[in-house]
């Protein structure tokens, strides 16, 4: 949801009509939004999330992939 | 102790990223406004690409399902529960990128969003939620109580559900004997359906956000998981025919465009997620434990690294 806030949010103040949005813009969203999700979720993991998932390996009880 | 091999199901990650997707493009179909003239284009979005909503109940199934696996094997193998490091590993694996998105919710983009025309298509004001209750893991209640007024932050609403079920859930694998178990989970899909019944037959929002209605799902993959623990109802899977998986696809799909219909049948109404659930935990089931699969999806690397990945999405 944060990805098409993004995306919307930098297409308005290119200028683009996101209001009232034709098929071209709609579908110019969707696919900047699902790369810009997909590489913040990786930049995420790597990043940041990786950190805790190491602890949180620490406190495993059972081997689990 | 005897410690067993890495429990892993690769399988499941793919799937993780399907169900991912069926959200991401439901989301994009209902919120971002677009309205197109196509006939063909309008009878896919709304009996197909909008149950895309159906990977959040997917989520639910799946979690239900490990969860509870690797609280059955932890007993099994420890002869008992360590709470504390159950509790732990949920907090270092949710609350990061939890706490990071509701931040930014709360406080990035109601900044960012303040001078966009009255038109634009995700409203990002904080004004009429209650911060409190997303803080609480709770924002399920914010969509009862004060209505879907942010969806930048009420997407966190799932991840309520899943904190509170993780609350108990533990406990009962704890406390009931493993005879007890499955029945205990049976148990909870009754007590979400009468639920359900009880205070919303046609369905609506306690339909789809009340916590004790969506233990349904979660119940499911914990029933699930109490089945994948007996070696018969394993071996069963192993040697389902690919005839009969076959099948249940494509019944569990041809039910998505049902779905969609203006249903005015309470009975309708109730059944319908039953099925939906059983399918989720069928197509759990049958990745896992199936020999004679049409497709594996672990097949697919790359899938399953994105599914990896976007587990915080």
């Amino acid at each position: 949801m944060m990805a098409f806030f993004v995306t919307l949010f930098l297409f308005h103040k290119l200028g683009w009509n996101v209001a009232k949005m034709d098929k071209f813009i709609y579908l110019a969203v969707v696919v900047t939004s699902l790369v810009g999700a997909i590489a913040f979720a990786h930049l995420s993991f790597r990043y940041f999330e990786s950190f805790f998932l190491q602890l949180k390996t620490r406190f495993a009880v059972l081997p689990h992939g | 102790m005897n410690r067993p091999a890495t429990v892993s199901f690769p399988n499941l990650d793919g799937l993780r990223f399907l169900a991912f997707l069926a959200v991401f493009v439901s989301h994009s179909m209902n919120l971002l406004g677009y309205a197109s003239q196509h006939a063909g284009f309008n009878f896919a979005r709304d009996y197909l690409l909008l149950n895309g909503d159906l990977g959040v109940n997917f989520f639910f199934v799946l979690s239900g399902f490990l969860i509870v696996f690797l609280l059955i094997k932890e007993r099994e193998v420890t002869g008992g529960i360590q709470l504390g490091s159950f509790f732990l590993r949920r907090l270092l694996r949710i609350w990061p990128v939890y706490f990071l998105v509701l931040a930014l919710g709360l406080f990035v983009f109601p900044w960012l969003g303040a001078g966009l025309p009255a038109g634009f298509p995700l409203g990002v004001a904080t004004d009429r939620l209650n911060p409190w209750l997303y803080v609480a893991f709770a924002g399920n209640f914010d969509y009862l109580v004060n209505g879907i007024t942010n969806l930048l932050i009420g997407i966190l609403w799932s991840i309520a559900v899943e904190e509170q079920f993780y609350l108990f859930c533990p406990l009962l694998v704890a406390v009931l004997s493993p005879r007890r178990l499955l029945p205990a989970f049976v148990g909870l899909v009754a007590l979400a359906l009468t639920f359900r019944w009880l205070y919303s037959p046609m369905g609506g929002m306690v339909f789809k956000y009340h916590s004790v209605s969506c233990v349904l799902y979660l119940a499911t993959g914990g029933t699930l998981a109490g089945l994948a623990n007996q070696p018969a109802f394993v071996a069963k899977v192993a040697s389902l025919p690919r005839m009969a998986i076959v099948l249940g696809y494509l019944l569990g799909l041809g039910l998505l465009p049902l779905r969609r219909f203006p249903w005015t049948n309470p009975a309708v109404i109730q059944l319908l997620p039953v099925v939906i659930a059983l399918f989720f935990a069928f197509v759990i089931a049958e990745q896992n434990f199936a020999k004679h699969s049409l497709y594996k999806i672990g097949r697919i690397p790359w899938l399953a690294t994105l599914g990896r990945r976007t587990y915080g999405m």
